[in-house]
């Protein structure tokens, strides 16, 4: 058995490579980021970084770096034939440009749940980047643990009018919770009203079948069953659903797509809500007894058959699959729904979606939630040394988006920025946010422009893009053309639906607590879990609606005694 | 051979080996200390707060603690009897048939579903078993008015079961397949020699012969009885059928990753690798008692 020399030494060679390989996998990452100082000290440039850091506009003499983690699109692609890369496009160009500040990415995630679990890694590591978006509980596990910048000082010399305007346009909510002692500790990204949820139905259908527009749940029952019944879309003797709904929760969020929140609300009963009771304690709104009348409508409407009989097995794409296809022709959903239902109107032009407003209660209003008013926070680096750009390039893309910069600036990196924002190419590494009632606003500003009352260049630019697709549809419509999808989307949406939301009055029932308690990590989803059981249990008629008070005792029991006590202490 | 510096030769190959199983198997087991403490990922394994078996002590106090370990164990249970008769009876089967052309088609196959992901099977089971689907429609040919499989508590588990079956058992008897090819054929002329037919050719020489290998199979598959499968439940599962479906590794999922508990998903994956290796040295005990055969 003796083995040749060439032998041995292959063998050693292939065994010390892969040694190496496996070890290399673990050696300590080189530090890449560069950090540039300032080197000359005359008075005049160290004036200039002064000034840059004191103010919102002003540049860094010399190059300013920082490291971010950065959330992008799934189908990021540039332009083609460029060489640009996540570092260096559009809107890094344009930040470098105005502020000469460059980006350097630390990680990189495609959705939301892969970035947080990106962050929570760096947090874990010790080495999270200069700047990175989080949600409420790690903002707060981070001010805990005295990692991240307070940004009070930053933010009284450098925002602009513009982002203080916008944080206004929802009284400041969004910066208070971001405020904790007095300290301001990251640049909240603002949520956008929703609106109040509305029902959408196939008006084609509603003509066929000679059916009057709804004002009572009486009168929604009606339509659902004449579509159910009478199948005006041919699809087949009981092919035609009822109302869809999504099986994993279906109510409690923001005018969100195939819930049924009016139905709660018009009992007075606010589902996933903390919301204040008469004493002005907070509650948790899926277990008062309000819900049970808002149950006791949809678990009869299951059992006539107009709602989805086999909603338990959907998911949300099997849902839009039913509505897209034409089997559907009901569904609750916020002024945005045309985003969801342009499919439909691609594959069939006669297909024509009406929304209402419905049902009202005793004053003629419907009744919604307010939603969280932040979708998370943008926070700097304990010991970073210049705290104030995140400041700084929030305000650039706010000039952009939001204020006038998109028509005034004409430079050719202007120019690649807009081109970028409107091909939504998603590797903003700052990026900013919009007006809480930014719908509201867009439906004025573009009804305007297209009444001629309104310089189009006097509204933001994305409202721009929105007001001359609108005027396409009805240039379309003008000749008796069809129109192109897009339009149609964006007509219905921002004229006809935002309309309808613009003008009909809404009461708007303000949640207490958006926040999470110390139990509730551990104990918050055993309650979500037995919740959603029943509730799915309820609407499916496999327990009657009385099952609700044992639920509701179970929840009690289960933490959920303990949890609205902690709630209740935190809002005082 | 036996020269010490021969032997050293042999012990450099595997140093890949060691060092690999060290850095991804050894090394991560001081990640356990998790579940003693109130882990915070801000504050590090160093100083998170210690908190002894309060996370232990938790798994055991949720209300849904019963039900989870019993939906686990007899999914688990389950999957594991079929998974060993299923592909025994299969191997057996094909065994007695003689033309090789047919039988590697038919061994190929069943073996195909085994690399399929449950995210694109969870798809084809909703459909089979859907209102409109062909389970449905022999149905109301017979007749029967149509019912809702995968929202019914009754039989989410039979249907767990039955389609991990299917996808896995055409893998799983390869190797039963291999142990037959094993067996003296002397064994089968004397047999018949003396008269046996084939039914007891295969209950006197087949099945004994392959039995080792089933027992080993068998004990291996033990320390699963924690695990009923996570990618197919999740894929598959609705809050209507959390009651009979709802199993460990889902209600972790939940709990402890998109709540972002790490302590108590450590703790629940201590509690199945602790019950799996008592499991797994269990049988391997009872194995030796009963036959000459061993594991370790």
């Amino acid at each position: 058995m003796k083995r040749k020399l060439y032998q041995k030494c292959f063998a050693l060679t292939a065994v010390f490579c892969l040694t190496m390989g496996l070890l290399g996998g673990c050696a300590p990452k080189t530090e890449t980021t560069t950090k540039n100082t300032p080197k000359d000290s005359t008075s005049d440039v160290s004036e200039q970084w002064n000034l840059a850091k004191t103010t919102p506009d002003a540049p860094y003499p010399e190059e300013v770096t920082y490291t971010i983690g950065l959330q992008v699109n799934a189908n990021v692609t540039f332009p083609e034939g460029s060489n640009d890369t996540a570092e260096n496009n559009g809107y890094t160009r344009l930040y470098k440009n105005k502020l000469n500040i460059q980006n350097k990415n630390i990680f990189e995630a495609v959705d939301g749940e892969d970035y947080e679990q990106k962050v929570s890694m760096a947090i874990t590591t010790g080495e999270i980047p200069d700047i990175m978006s989080v949600d409420y509980k790690t903002l707060k596990e981070l001010i805990d643990n005295d990692m991240i910048e307070d940004l009070t000082e930053s933010y009284n010399n450098c925002a602009s009018d513009l982002m203080k305007e916008i944080y206004a346009s929802n009284d400041n909510k969004s910066l208070e919770m971001a405020t904790f002692d007095g300290k301001l500790y990251a640049i909240p990204v603002t949520s956008i009203s929703a609106g109040q949820e509305m029902l959408w139905l196939r008006g084609d259908w509603m003509d066929k079948l000679n059916l009057k527009e709804p004002e009572t749940i009486a009168d929604i029952e009606h339509i659902l069953q004449e579509f159910v019944e009478k199948d005006p879309g041919n699809n087949g003797a009981g092919k035609t659903v009822g109302l869809v709904l999504n099986p994993d929760i279906y109510y409690g969020g923001y005018a969100q797509a195939y819930q049924a929140n009016n139905i709660f609300t018009y009992f007075g009963a606010y589902p996933e809500q903390w919301v204040a009771d008469k004493d002005g304690n907070a509650v948790y709104g899926s277990v008062q007894p309000e819900m049970k009348r808002g149950l006791e409508v949809l678990a009869d409407w299951y059992k006539k058959g107009l709602i989805d009989q086999q909603v338990a097995i959907r998911n949300f794409d099997d849902i839009t699959a039913l509505v897209t296809s034409g089997q559907c022709g009901a569904l609750f959903c916020g002024w945005w729904a045309p985003y969801t239902l342009e499919s439909s109107y691609a594959l069939n032009n006669e297909v024509d979606w009406r929304s209402y407003i419905v049902p009202a209660g005793e004053d003629g209003k419907v009744t919604m939630f307010a939603g969280d008013p932040n979708q998370h926070y943008k926070v700097v680096r304990k010991g970073y040394e210049h705290p104030e750009v995140l400041v700084k390039a929030v305000n650039v893309s706010l000039n952009y988006n939001q204020g006038t910069s998109s028509y005034t600036d004409t430079s050719d990196i202007a120019k690649e920025y807009l081109d970028y924002v409107n091909h939504a190419y998603g590797v903003d590494p700052i990026g900013g946010f919009d007006y809480y009632n930014a719908a509201a606003l867009a439906y004025e500003h573009i009804n305007e422009a297209i009444e001629g009352k309104r310089d189009p260049q006097n509204m933001i630019m994305y409202e721009n893009t929105l007001y001359q697709s609108c005027q396409k549809y009805l240039d379309a419509i003008a000749k008796g053309e069809k129109a192109d999808s897009t339009d149609w989307l964006n007509y219905n949406a921002r004229m006809v639906s935002s309309k309808l939301m613009y003008e009909t009055p809404v009461n708007v029932v303000q949640p207490v607590f958006f926040d999470q308690t110390d139990s509730m990590p551990l104990k918050w989803s055993t309650l979500q879990k037995m919740e959603r059981e029943a509730m799915l249990k309820i609407l499916t008629n496999e327990k009657s609606v009385d099952y609700f008070d044992a639920f509701v005792d179970e929840w009690i029991k289960a933490g959920g005694e303990q949890i609205t006590k902690e709630v209740n202490e935190a809002i005082k | 051979m036996r020269k010490p510096k021969k032997q050293l030769y042999y012990h450099v190959m595997m140093l890949p080996g060691m060092i690999f199983l060290a850095i991804f198997s050894f090394v991560p087991m001081f990640g356990i200390i998790m579940a003693f403490q109130n882990y915070i990922p801000a504050k590090g394994i160093l100083n998170s707060k210690w908190v002894n078996f309060d996370n232990f002590k938790f798994i055991f106090t949720i209300p849904d603690s019963k039900q989870i370990f019993f939906n686990t164990i007899t999914i688990a249970l389950g999957k594991m009897i079929l998974g060993v008769i299923v592909p025994v009876c299969f191997a057996l089967l094909l065994n007695e048939i003689r033309r090789k052309a047919f039988k590697k088609t038919i061994q190929t196959i069943v073996y195909l579903p085994h690399f399929l992901s449950w995210v694109v099977l969870a798809s084809v089971v909703q459909y089979i078993f859907s209102y409109e689907g062909p389970i449905n429609s022999i149905l109301s040919a017979l007749q029967i008015s149509p019912i809702m499989f995968m929202g019914s508590n009754t039989w989410f588990r039979p249907i767990m079961i039955l389609t991990e079956t299917w996808k896995e058992f055409g893998y799983g008897s390869i190797i039963y397949l291999a142990a037959l090819t094993g067996i003296d054929p002397g064994l089968y002329e004397a047999a018949a020699i003396d008269g046996a037919n084939r039914f007891k050719r295969l209950l006197h020489i087949t099945l004994p012969g392959i039995l080792p290998i089933i027992l080993i199979m068998t004990t291996m598959s033990l320390p699963n009885i924690l695990s009923a499968g996570f990618d197919q439940i999740f894929n598959l599962y609705n809050p209507l059928v959390y009651e009979s479906g709802d199993i460990i590794d889902t209600y972790v999922y939940r709990v402890g990753m998109l709540q972002r508990q790490y302590s108590l998903a450590t703790a629940v994956g201590l509690i199945k690798s602790v019950a799996g290796a008592i499991l797994i040295a269990t049988a391997n005990k009872l194995v030796t008692t009963f036959s000459d055969r061993r594991m370790f």
